[in-house]
């Protein structure tokens, strides 16, 4: 069996799992604290992953209601109208463009008045002289390109076609404001989950340090017996990954837990939608978060023996 | 078996620890390095073992060069080099059993080997009935019989002992240096360090005196008033003199 590159037979392999078992067990207290603050870190970081998916997922749908309204000049003619929804489709960050001609802007303009009878009735006697104008209604990708597709559609050969335009205001608004919200929940995740990560690397090393003080006499007398480097190192990078695992496993739960109970919530509406995949693929997500530790936990285990453990001659 | 030729060993500019050091073991020779405190024995073994590093001349082991050793090589050169420390070097929560079998399954050996070939060991070194024993239950001389068993269980064509009888009464001194013998004569190469006089007269194996690092007697047997008379005439001693000529036969 191939480890780190080299090649370990399946006895000894089972001889350094073993050792390393034995010794997270020994120290019980150190490893209680190393598996609680990676629990914390791997918790923190799906939470963030999770929040991703929800930001990623609310943003783009609020980005949906944002449009740019074009109002056309009456006189525009069906060429002219072509190629200018053309140039529209064509500038990156449109999502679509939808036309209505003047007696599908009527028939709008009825639906949105149905219950003001004063609009309509002032509609009724001003009679076929009503000319409202045609328009485009662009849909964007993003909101945070909406100035420069605005800027684009201005300088184009086509804007003398339009009469005016305008955004959503208020819908650009509230849309700005929830993303701000939700990419301030991003950035505080991802903050703690890499100060949580310091944390918990730390302690690993400390606790692997510990580990390694306690058994120095035993490293020295395998070393000048004939222990190879893995044979050394080997018990003490299964004890940290055996932190990260329990922790993956601990944050698994508490995912599932937490996850499940969220999408039984009458107000998660959206959101419990979003974080669907996490409900459906959850061991797929715990496997993952799982490796994630044991992979935090070997890195650490590595930097504690390459600083503590001494393999050169002099 | 194993050739030093003119082999130095400095630490800084001035720390001389040995200077020019030449001499050859024959395969199955029982030799024993003698000198005070600080006249190179320990260091003679730190080269063979690979704990240090020689600074210049030539080390050969069985038939390697140690210029040609690579780190990873250095593991397996301890498996086939046995060493015995004057502090035993045994691990206190293990028992005799366990401290022997440590030194087999460091190497990937199976149970199955491991329990047909310890107790067979531990008998050799005379503590049947112990196997179970911690270090702290055993007197010194048991615990070097324990760390004698580790060194010879898997077999070393070489046998390494610093100071074995270091921190033991004379009883139990010659009780190691006749077990050390009895290794001898079963074809393990033996060196040992020692300072008891006592133990060289008794002996008369081929000794080999240090002092400040050089060699300066190389002969079979010991006398007490050795220990006074230096021969100066042995000073530098190279490889021509000792082992070049043998140097073919290994």
């Amino acid at each position: 069996m191939m480890i780190f590159g080299r090649e370990v037979r399946l006895i000894n392999a089972k001889r350094i799992f073993t050792s390393g078992i034995t010794g997270f067990f020994r120290n019980s207290w150190l490893s209680s604290a190393a598996i609680l603050v990676m629990t914390a870190t791997l918790a923190v970081g799906l939470l963030t992953v999770i929040s991703f998916v929800v930001y990623g997922k609310q943003v783009g749908r609020l980005a949906e209601k944002v449009e740019i309204k074009l109002y056309l000049k009456t006189d525009v003619k069906d060429d002219q109208k072509n190629a200018f929804e053309a140039y529209i489709k064509s500038i990156d960050g449109v999502r679509g463009v939808d036309y209505k001609d003047k007696t599908q802007a009527l028939e709008e303009y009825k639906e949105l008045n149905k219950d003001n009878p004063e609009s309509l009735k002032s509609l009724e006697v001003a009679g076929d002289s009503v000319d409202l104008p045609a328009s485009f209604s662009v849909k964007i990708d993003n909101f945070d390109d909406i100035d420069s597709i605005q800027g684009k559609l201005k300088a184009s050969e086509f804007n003398d076609l339009t009469e005016e335009s305008e955004v959503s205001e208020d819908k650009l608004r509230a849309t700005k404001n929830i993303a701000n919200a939700l990419a301030t929940i991003r950035k505080i995740g991802m903050v703690a989950s890499l100060i949580l990560g310091s944390v918990s690397v730390l302690i690993i090393v400390n606790t692997i340090r510990l580990a390694i003080f306690n058994r120095r006499d035993e490293i020295e007398i395998m070393r000048l017996i004939g222990a190879n480097k893995i044979y050394i190192k080997g018990p003490f990078l299964v004890e940290a990954a055996t932190y990260g695992a329990i922790a993956g496993l601990f944050t698994y739960i508490i995912m599932r837990l937490t996850v499940f109970s969220i999408t039984q919530k009458a107000w998660a509406g959206d959101i419990a939608r979003d974080i669907s995949f996490f409900t459906q693929n959850s061991i797929l997500v715990g496997l993952i978060v799982t490796l994630i530790g044991i992979m935090i936990g070997v890195v650490a285990a590595q930097f504690a023996i390459r600083k503590y453990v001494k393999f050169k001659n002099s | 078996m194993i050739l030093l030729d003119r082999v130095s060993k400095k630490y800084g500019k001035k720390g001389v620890a040995l200077d020019k050091v030449s001499f050859f073991i024959e395969p199955k020779e029982f030799v024993v390095l003698v000198g005070a405190s600080g006249a190179g024995k320990s260091t003679i073994l730190k080269l063979l073992t690979r704990e240090e590093k020689e600074t210049s001349g030539k080390i050969v082991v069985g038939g390697v060069d140690y210029a040609d050793l690579k780190e990873k090589d250095i593991a397996l050169l301890r498996r086939k080099v046995g060493t015995v420390f004057q502090d035993f070097k045994l691990l206190p929560k293990r028992t005799v059993f366990e401290n022997v079998a440590f030194a087999m399954e460091i190497v990937g050996m199976s149970n199955k080997e491991i329990k047909n070939t310890v107790p067979k060991v531990i008998e050799l070194v005379g503590l049947a009935g112990k196997e179970k024993n911690y270090p702290d239950q055993l007197s010194g001389g048991e615990k070097q019989r324990v760390a004698i068993a580790r060194a010879v269980v898997r077999q070393p064509k070489i046998l390494i002992a610093d100071e074995p009888t270091g921190n033991l009464d004379p009883k139990h001194s010659w009780d190691i240096v006749k077990l050390l013998e009895r290794i001898n004569k079963r074809g393990t190469t033996v060196i040992m360090t020692t300072h008891n006089q006592e133990i060289l007269a008794k002996l008369n194996r081929r000794v080999i005196k240090l002092d400040h690092g050089r060699v300066v007697s190389d002969r079979v047997g010991f006398r007490l008033e050795d220990d006074e008379s230096v021969d100066g005439s042995s000073d530098e001693p190279d490889a021509k003199s000792t082992g070049s000529r043998k140097v073919s036969s290994l």
